[in-house]
């Protein structure tokens, strides 16, 4: 059965469903810090995007190592590449999205070093 | 009720308007989308027709939203009493301990568009010589167009001795039927893998709804014995009424071969027709005469049929193995449509086809019916069919499954053609944890 990409995202859309308030509340603080990175003409300087790189590959280790757990199974449960594939490529979203809410918060929060 | 009578032609005249109309997405809180997210639809046909739902499970929900975006003018009518809806697919992972109740059970009420009008009654009687159907409080409820979505009646009364009651005591479970049941059935379980003993899994002959749920039950009762080291503790017991244990031929195969590696015994031809509860036995049908088995616990899977509104009804299938089944409804298997009455179709667990009796069959065949509908009101010839298309999850363990999707033919059919429909993944696992319940309420608001 073919699943047309609005069908993808609809699917998507109920699975964040039950996390829309948070989603909203993270959102909301990313863009206060991106507008006050902005501002502050600080947006994305070396320092940030160390920090946030860090937090992304954090992320991106948790998640590939919380990953079966958090769906009840263990790695011994994972029996094939696609499976790999699936952990390892779900993680490295995480970590390019944490990478990326991280950056605004992290540019307004770490000292912008001077040259 | 409408107005329409029996001699009135059975497709309602179409008024040749016809306009754009948008359908909306909406709160896709998403930083590409704080607002919501549109798109054109097809031209949607007016008309004045009286369309009548009977069932809100599903199907019935799922038809309700698709018609109503599908048409403009149309009067939609869905009845059931049900105010609560059950995402049945999760009452194994209920039963079995993996999810809570409250995750199965939602509120029709928050996907039944604002446009149909919902009459909280349940029909009784079925007259498709008048294009009328009668609720339970006597009302007459005349359409111009039928869709039966009743679902099925799971049939206690067929195994001598069970009782709905019985459940969840004298080591009873039945993962069927509602979310209090597969509660009862994991508290069941509960006590069974602390104390051991003989484990007896059945499943009723015939048409059931999913009938993949009686051995992801026993996969997943065994599969946690072993993790909680207590298998040695137990002996399990699959007791099949036929000589197979699954219709795709593959995955029969698979499970001929899976079971007895992880010491599943199996009974073969074995039907449950008797339960003693006091005494913990159970008999069985079997070419041999009757077989009686004693147990601690046992896993009842009782022989399904349309419920008795319909099974007795002129919709119903007359003769043929699908009356002698289940009395389930008659439809043309590709179309879904009756046909001796045109204007009435069919979609879900009620029907009588040779398989489909799923919630990702529901997600196939409605879209066939409504749209085969929409082509008769308009007077073009119906294109939409099925293919008999049904989808199982097929869980063998806690963390791990296989995704088996096949048609009428029986051929594997996968969505997903890097998903293997052959060998167990940890990918369709997460897909039946996290992503199923998404996809059925996206299905439920007509958006797959």
């Amino acid at each position: 059965m073919a699943f047309s990409p609005l069908g993808i995202i609809a699917v998507l859309l109920e699975l964040v469903r039950p996390f829309l308030p948070l989603i909203v509340i993270i959102l909301a603080a990313v863009t206060v810090c991106l507008i006050a990175a902005l501002r502050k003409h600080s947006l994305g300087h070396s320092k940030a995007l160390r920090f946030s790189l860090l937090g992304g590959a954090t992320a991106t280790v948790a998640a590939v190592l919380l990953g079966p757990t958090i769906t009840q199974a263990t790695f011994a449960d994972l029996t094939g590449i696609l499976d790999w594939l699936s952990l390892i490529g779900g993680a490295i979203g995480v970590g390019v999205l944490a990478t990326l809410l991280l950056i605004p918060p992290f540019s307004v929060l770490t000292p912008k070093q001077r040259n | 009720m409408s107005d329409n009578n029996a001699d009135r032609p059975k497709t309602a005249p179409l008024q040749n308007q016809s306009r754009r109309r948008f359908l909306q997405v909406s709160g896709l809180g998403l930083a590409a989308s704080a607002g919501a997210i549109q798109w054109v639809s097809a031209q949607t046909p007016n008309t004045n027709a009286h369309i009548v739902i009977v069932g809100a499970g599903a199907a019935g929900v799922s038809a309700a939203t698709r018609l109503s975006h599908a048409l403009s003018g149309a009067r939609i009518t869905l009845i059931d009493k049900r105010r609560e809806h059950i995402y049945q697919p999760g009452l194994t992972l209920v039963a079995t301990g993996v999810w809570k109740e409250s995750k199965v059970i939602d509120a029709n009420s928050r996907y039944i568009p604002d446009s149909v009008r919902w009459v909280h009654d349940n029909v009784v009687e079925f007259e498709p010589d008048a294009n009328r159907v009668i609720t339970e409080s006597g009302e007459a409820i005349n359409y111009d167009y039928l869709l039966v979505t009743t679902g099925l009646k799971v049939d206690y009364d067929a195994v001598e001795g069970m009782h709905p009651d019985l459940i969840g005591q004298h080591g009873i479970g039945c993962v069927y039927d509602n979310p209090d049941h597969a509660t009862r059935t994991s508290k069941a379980i509960d006590a069974f893998v602390a104390t051991g003993g003989t484990a007896l899994f059945t499943r009723g002959p015939g048409g059931i709804k999913c009938a993949g749920a009686p051995l992801k039950m026993t996969m997943l009762t065994e599969d946690r014995m072993r993790r909680e080291g207590r298998r040695a503790s137990a002996e399990i017991v699959y007791n099949s009424p036929s000589e197979g244990l699954f219709s795709q031929p593959d995955m029969d195969v698979f499970l001929k071969q899976n079971f007895p590696e992880r010491d599943i015994f199996i009974n073969w031809n074995h039907r449950l027709v008797g339960i003693e509860p006091e005494l913990k036995r159970a008999s069985f049908a079997t070419p041999n005469g009757t077989q009686r088995l004693d147990y601690d616990f046992i896993h009842v899977v009782p022989p399904m049929r349309a419920p008795d509104a319909l099974g007795n009804s002129p919709l119903a299938w007359q003769e043929g193995p699908f009356a002698d089944d289940g009395n389930w409804m008659e439809v043309d298997q590709y179309t879904m449509q009756h046909p001796r009455y045109p204007n009435v179709f069919g979609s879900g667990d009620c029907v009588g086809t040779p398989i489909g009796k799923t919630a990702a069959s529901v997600k196939a065949q409605v879209p066939v019916a409504t749209a085969n509908m929409v082509s008769l009101i308009k007077g073009e010839s119906m294109t939409a069919r099925y293919d008999g298309y049904t989808s199982c999850p097929l869980i063998t363990g806690l963390g791990k499954g296989i995704l088996v999707e096949f048609d009428y033919a029986l051929n594997m059919v996968p969505s997903f053609p890097f998903i293997s429909p052959y060998r167990e993944h940890w990918v369709p696992w997460v897909m039946k944890d996290r992503m199923l319940l998404p996809a059925y309420n996206a299905m439920l608001r007509g958006r797959i």
